[in-house]
């Protein structure tokens, strides 16, 4: 159940097969689309004029249609995508414009509440205001039943890409972040500093190890000070990275340090039975700064004075 | 006391917003500076092995109380390949070489309470208390 | 006089048989030489796997072995993240940035090392 709920991990919709098979989409609910079709397909006009005149009763319309040439725009797409709904073909062209379809919504912005809203309205639309009745009991029944399958799966469809989208954003961000994250300073002659904040994941690792090494190159640095005091864990994996960090800035002749030890975070270290063998740490930077001061010949001045 | 919800372990990202939830109700419980930082970082050992060896798995965060004492409980399990020998992946066999051991024996000096359920092809059920 | 240092520079792609020649080489110019500190400049190398980094620390303790301090320097920034991640072992290695500082390391370990630059070899020849 708990991998159900993450669609966008657990359940794959990439193809035609992957979609229907999750909505149970079967070629009887397709031949009873058809069969609804063919008695709305022709109102297909009335449909859109309807629907808008439900459209433009939300706030947001102004937003997203600023104006008229967008709105026929929007319109004959809209058109074109229903009319293709009742065609009953589901295949991977059909399942590749939904994500179209997702990524031009994701795009402008548009609201997951309002998407859901409009895709139910429409069902009610084409099942109730727009259906002439002239269907048998039975093909109308599996007709509304495979309407709703088909609208709950071009919506997944679509959310999908919402998530896709956003996720996209979100590694981007982080990115971002990332790059920002590894701020090797020269803060002396010979002396670079590491503020290291927040969790330590493999990528972040490499991203440090990298830097690092960039920046001992560039700067020949003597003295490499990587402050762990804004670090939330170290555990065996993340000691094992900053400890590998030391040992590829000595191979460049530049020692490091690790500041910012603090109580909890030696007792766990010395718990989980990490060993970080000839690596020098300190509890604070300020110590790690002023033996890094002395080694490169400057009298440190003491606080205090 | 309410359990919170699992949280699937699937990648780094997902280990990292375990990590954060233990943080959280290990504070709300009143847990101690050191003892939250260690509820923290055992989280993080069981959420990297489920990575390492069963791919995905789930952890559980829970704040629980015994005779007026509160604590957190944390479960992580999987259906991965199961440990073989238990007793073995409890020694300590830390190196900085990179051969890392399963960190279980660290995970245990640091827990309260520890309890490891294991069948080879099945998976893996830790289940630790710390208590305030 | 036996207060030299050997300076060995390896500028070409490595291979086992660039390797074999290299240690040679180093090992009977030591002994010629009388040198008391080595310093392998390895800056002209831009790929080394484990193999290769293993067969150049065990000529560093072969050196070591016949009464020398070894330096090596030079090392680019992605030769030495890779070694990492492959897990070389780096624990007893001396290193430095570059010449002028690998003969201040050897000059703090063994200041006999440094008093007369002795001589160079560079292993740029072809076996």
């Amino acid at each position: 159940m708990a991998d159900n709920s993450m669609s966008s991990h657990g359940t794959k919709m990439n193809t035609a097969e992957e979609a229907c098979s999750l909505f149970r989409l079967t070629d009887s609910d397709l031949a009873a689309l058809k069969r609804l079709g063919e008695r709305v397909v022709p109102k297909m006009d009335a449909f859109v004029e309807q629907f808008y005149v439900w459209l433009k009763t939300l706030p947001e319309y102004e937003v997203y249609f600023p104006d008229e040439a967008m709105v026929q725009h929007v319109k004959s797409l809209q058109r074109d995508y229903w009319v293709e709904v009742f065609e009953g073909v589901v295949d991977q062209s059909y399942v590749d414009r939904r994500a179209t379809v997702g990524e031009t919504h994701a795009r402008i912005g548009l609201p997951l509440g309002i998407y859901f809203s409009a895709m139910n309205y429409a069902v009610t639309l084409f099942s109730v205001d727009l259906y002439d009745g002239n269907l048998n009991a039975d093909d109308y029944a599996a007709a509304v039943i495979a309407l709703n399958k088909v609208a709950s799966m071009d919506t997944a469809l679509v959310v999908d890409t919402y998530a896709r989208i956003s996720n996209e954003a979100a590694a981007a961000q982080s990115k971002a972040i990332m790059e920002m994250s590894t701020p090797v300073t020269q803060i002396w002659e010979g002396i670079l500093l590491l503020p290291l904040v927040g969790l330590i994941d493999s990528k972040r690792a490499q991203d440090i190890m990298d830097a690092s090494l960039a920046k001992i190159a560039d700067t020949q640095a003597r003295i490499f000070i990587l402050d762990i005091s804004g670090v939330g864990v170290v555990d065996t994996a993340v000691a094992n990275y900053l400890i590998k960090v030391t040992k590829a800035t000595r191979l460049m002749g530049c020692q490091s340090t690790i500041s910012g030890v603090s109580p909890a975070i030696a007792q766990t270290m010395t718990e989980l039975g990490i060993d970080v063998g000839n690596v020098r740490t300190t509890a604070n930077m300020r110590d790690a700064l002023s033996l890094a001061l002395q080694a490169q010949g400057v009298a440190a001045p003491r606080v205090g004075d | 006391m309410a359990a919170s919800h699992p949280i699937i372990i699937h990648d780094e990202r997902s280990l990292a917003a375990a990590v954060l939830e233990a943080t959280r109700v290990a504070q709300s419980a009143g847990l101690s500076r050191v003892a939250v930082q260690q509820l923290a970082t055992v989280t993080s050992e069981l959420g990297r092995n489920i990575l390492k060896y069963a791919v995905r798995g789930r952890i559980q965060l829970e704040a629980i109380e015994r005779k007026g004492r509160k604590g957190v409980r944390v479960v992580a399990s999987d259906k991965g390949p199961g440990i073989q020998e238990v007793e073995r992946a409890m020694a300590d066999h830390y190196s900085t070489g990179g051969t890392l051991g399963l960190g279980l024996s660290g995970t245990k000096r640091m827990m309260d309470e520890f309890t490891v359920m294991s069948e080879p092809g099945k998976g893996t059920r830790v289940e630790v208390v710390k208590w305030q | 006089m036996s207060n030299n240092c050997l300076v060995a520079s390896i500028q070409i792609d490595l291979t086992s048989d660039v390797l074999e020649q290299f240690r040679n080489d180093l090992l009977t110019e030591l002994q010629a030489r009388q040198a008391r500190g080595v310093i392998l400049d390895l800056s002209g190398v831009e790929v080394m796997d484990l193999t290769d980094f293993e067969n150049i620390r065990s000529t560093i303790s072969m050196a070591q072995l016949m009464g020398a301090s070894a330096v090596v320097c030079g090392l680019r920034p992605g030769l030495v993240a890779s070694l990492i991640l492959l897990g070389a072992d780096t624990e007893e290695l001396l290193a430095a940035r570059d010449l002028d500082t690998a003969f201040e390391v050897l000059h703090a370990r063994a200041p006999g090392a440094t008093e007369r630059n002795g001589g160079s070899l560079a292993s740029d020849h072809h076996p």
